[in-house]
């Protein structure tokens, strides 16, 4: 069930009148909230739902487990056999072609031929974001950081939660978990809150990402009929698309789960207004990128050491971040480059000096401010035609008519770009004016009167209901 | 639960005032301003309609030309005579122009359809029709007309929320879409069944008003005519058909164009067409002009 479906119109609204129905009978609403998440889910395929309960049943069971067991050893091989099931999963679902295709491939290259059976895999939704929020309930047990929940239903209600199940934030067990456990009281500010960046999130998705995505669409299935200068715009749409398009669901994910008296974490912190590429991503998918941070990064030392082991712990962490977007060499790559762009930085320690807001409380951004935005667009723009071209050798012909020489020739742009442009020019107006909040209508109108706001309510609206792109899948299902 | 309350009566309050406005403001701007309606919305359906609105309006001359997407690229478009518009709203799709614009406008002497070769081949039977025939003829105005037509009225049927679009707000939803793409093209015949059909009636309902009808060629690439010969094989299609001295012109009228100039569709490619659409409108009108004086004086012979 997308969110941007008539369906989901249907299902929220029944959801959270049954859910206040049942104000102050938690355990119901927890078993209200797994029911509606199952049935959200399994709109896609019922049979994903058996995974998501067996991975349910194992982390829970492994769980209690290793709180209850002393011995050290045992406590290890309790901790991998939770990592083997959830990344074993992961592995098969995702990456069993990938595997095989390049081990075919490798048997080739030394003149043998021989075609393994290959499997018809269908990639269950969200398989990458639930095992990895389910792995750090285990991790953080072992650890000693958390105590394992005995309530099936909470912990049921953790794993498959509907607005954050399928696309993310990542959620750490320490933070939703416990909301689970404790009494919801509708709030009305926060509910409203909540709807302003369902609202927001729409317009991101439908608006922006979908009418950026039929441009994208176009130039990476014929590159050479668009000058080089055109494509650098379009490698820089696709970055507005993926951003419209994930942060969007972020966006509508947490407003939904604030409906439902929980908070999640934010996953998207403004990375367009970044001024270099270390900024970006600590602003982008914040969740995943915490998430390695803390069970992958900081556990091979992070940056203590030398500067080989530094750019070594670093170049792992991108690469491995590129292997989780997708089972393709070309996400490896652009895991490599992102992870290039930030070494030098890095290792002159200068990775860390825009942590603050862009102009903060100033109206609009210095020229300088202006240029590093703009050179982190095109850097990450850059990277990223590696994951929307097809392969590495599509990818390489995008960049090379990049760099060519039509590069100088100006590109003209139809009445459907030139309105798109400005859609963006609104869309980042709007955004840039709510970047010192959480999320970008949080402090953006507060002191604008009730009607204004209710125009500029009903002005978002009819925009994504006239000016959306085609239904098209969120982007980051894929992952 | 107060609050609870309150908010869903905030929330529910909003949303019928939003789909009660927005359902208000847009009927009346697609109605009264057609233009800032496709300025705003750029949707395709839009284009067609400001053409439907014009059909509607007071022409001043005494000709008046509809046609396809090649036909726009050499006429000048914003003039109130030119009802062109795109190939997708079919045969069946100008037919309602001319009559909106007979209707209106009974001092009309001369009707001139212009149009390229693969619109008449095929049907509406296509990925687009929803967004560039139904969405803008599917209408109250219209109903009674479409309505007479059987087999067209079982196509649209296929799409059971017809019905939405007799209503702009539902039309404007950008996610409303439907496929009447039937997986084939008319097999056997090149010149389709509907689009013979709805040139007999256009020729009918112009006889009927006393109307001049000329259907003329826009520009076509050679390659589309040479190596695939339909040319021939529609000459042969409708030979001893009524529609035999309509084609006889249509072919009479076709200027084609180094492969070099055009891309997909048929269209001329942009710089070429604004540096000739001058020459190439007058080399068509006067092909026109000179079998139309070739036909009176073959027939003058006849008669005498």
């Amino acid at each position: 069930m997308l969110f941007n479906s008539i369906d989901f119109a249907i299902f929220l609204p029944v959801v959270f009148a049954l859910y206040w129905w049942l104000n102050g009978r938690r355990a119901q609403q927890n078993v209200l909230i797994n029911l509606a998440s199952y049935l959200f889910y399994g709109w896609w395929d019922w049979r994903f739902l058996v995974l998501i309960l067996f991975s349910t049943i194992v982390d829970y069971t492994i769980g209690l487990w290793l709180y209850r067991e002393n011995h050290k050893k045992t406590k290890k091989i309790l901790l991998w056999s939770s990592i083997a099931i959830n990344l074993g999963l992961l592995g098969f679902f995702k990456y069993y072609n990938f595997f095989v295709d390049n081990f075919v491939s490798n048997f080739q290259f030394f003149g043998k031929h021989f075609e393994p059976s290959s499997l018809d895999i269908l990639l269950p939704v969200g398989i990458s974001f639930y095992t990895f929020q389910t792995l750090s309930y285990t991790i953080d047990i072992y650890r000693g950081k958390l105590k394992p929940t005995k309530n099936f239903v909470s912990f049921a209600a953790f794993v498959s939660f509907f607005p954050q199940l399928v696309a993310g934030p990542i959620e750490r067990a320490a933070n939703l978990l416990p909301q689970f456990q404790r009494d919801r009281v509708f709030d009305y500010n926060k509910s409203v809150d909540g709807l302003r960046q369902i609202l927001w999130g729409l317009f991101k998705k439908m608006v922006i990402a979908d009418n950026c995505a039929a441009l994208v669409n176009e130039a990476f299935n014929d590159p050479s009929s668009e000058p080089g200068s055109k494509l650098l715009l379009i490698a820089i749409l696709f970055v507005f698309q993926v951003y419209g398009d994930f942060s969007g669901y972020s966006d509508i994910a947490i407003g939904t789960a604030r409906l439902f008296g929980f908070n999640l974490s934010q996953n998207f912190a403004f990375p367009l207004f970044s001024r270099d590429m270390p900024e970006l991503w600590r602003r982008w998918h914040i969740s995943l990128s915490s998430w390695f941070r803390d069970y992958l990064y900081v556990p091979m030392g992070g940056s203590k050491g030398g500067h080989i082991k530094k750019a070594r712990n670093l170049m792992v962490l991108f690469l491995v971040m590129g292997v989780w977007h997708g089972s393709n060499w070309t996400f490896i790559v652009w895991g490599g480059i992102n992870g290039l762009y930030i070494l030098p930085k890095f290792l002159m320690n200068t990775h860390r000096k825009y942590l603050g807001t862009i102009a903060e409380r100033k109206a609009l951004p210095s020229f300088t401010e202006m240029f590093l935005m703009l050179r982190t667009w095109v850097l990450f723009g850059l990277s990223c035609v590696v994951i929307r071209a097809q392969s590495l050798e599509d990818a390489w012909l995008f960049l090379s008519r990049i760099f060519s020489s039509t590069f100088l020739i100006v590109p003209s742009a139809s009445f459907s770009e030139k309105r798109l442009f400005f859609l963006i020019f609104l869309f980042l107006a709007v955004e840039w004016k709510g970047r010192e909040g959480k999320h970008t209508l949080e402090k953006f109108m507060l002191s604008w009167k009730g009607y204004q706001r209710q125009v500029m309510y009903f002005v978002v609206f009819v925009l994504i209901l006239t000016c959306a792109g085609g239904t098209q899948q969120f982007y980051y299902f894929q992952f | 639960m107060v609050d609870m309350r309150y908010f869903a009566k905030r929330v529910l309050g909003f949303l019928i005032l939003a789909v009660l406005g927005y359902c208000v403001s847009t009927s009346l701007l697609v109605h009264f301003s057609p233009k800032t309606a496709t300025y705003l919305f750029d949707q395709p359906w839009l284009k067609v309609n400001e053409k439907i609105a014009a059909s509607k309006g007071i022409i001043a001359s005494d000709t008046v030309v509809v046609g396809g997407s090649v036909a726009n690229q050499i006429l000048p478009f914003n003039d109130a005579n030119y009802l062109t518009s795109v190939g997708a709203i079919r045969v069946a799709g100008n037919y309602l122009l001319i009559k909106n614009t007979l209707d209106r406008n009974p001092h009309i002497r001369t009707v001139i359809y212009m149009i390229a070769p693969i619109p008449l081949i095929r049907n509406l039977s296509q990925q687009r029709t929803h967004q560039y025939f139904v969405k803008p003829f599917y209408t109250f105005e219209h109903l009674d007309e479409l309505n007479k037509h059987k087999d067209l009225v079982e196509l649209l049927n296929k799409n059971d929320f017809l019905w939405f679009n007799l209503f702009v707000p539902f039309k404007l939803l950008s996610m409303d879409d439907f496929n009447y793409w039937d997986g084939k093209h008319s097999e056997g015949e090149i010149l389709s069944k509907e689009s013979y059909d709805w040139l007999v009636k256009m020729k009918a309902l112009c006889e009927d008003r006393g109307v001049t009808f000329n259907l003329v060629s826009s520009p076509v690439p050679q390659y589309y005519w040479k190596e695939n010969n339909e040319c021939q094989i529609i000459k042969e299609q409708v030979k001893g058909t009524e529609l035999e001295t309509l084609f006889d012109r249509y072919f009479a009228t076709m200027v084609l164009l180094e492969d070099s100039v055009t891309v997909k569709y048929g269209h001329m490619k942009e710089e070429y067409a604004i540096r000739n659409k001058e020459r190439l409108r007058k080399e068509i009108l006067s092909k026109l002009s000179n079998f139309n004086q070739l036909n009176a004086s073959s027939k003058n012979e006849e008669a005498q």
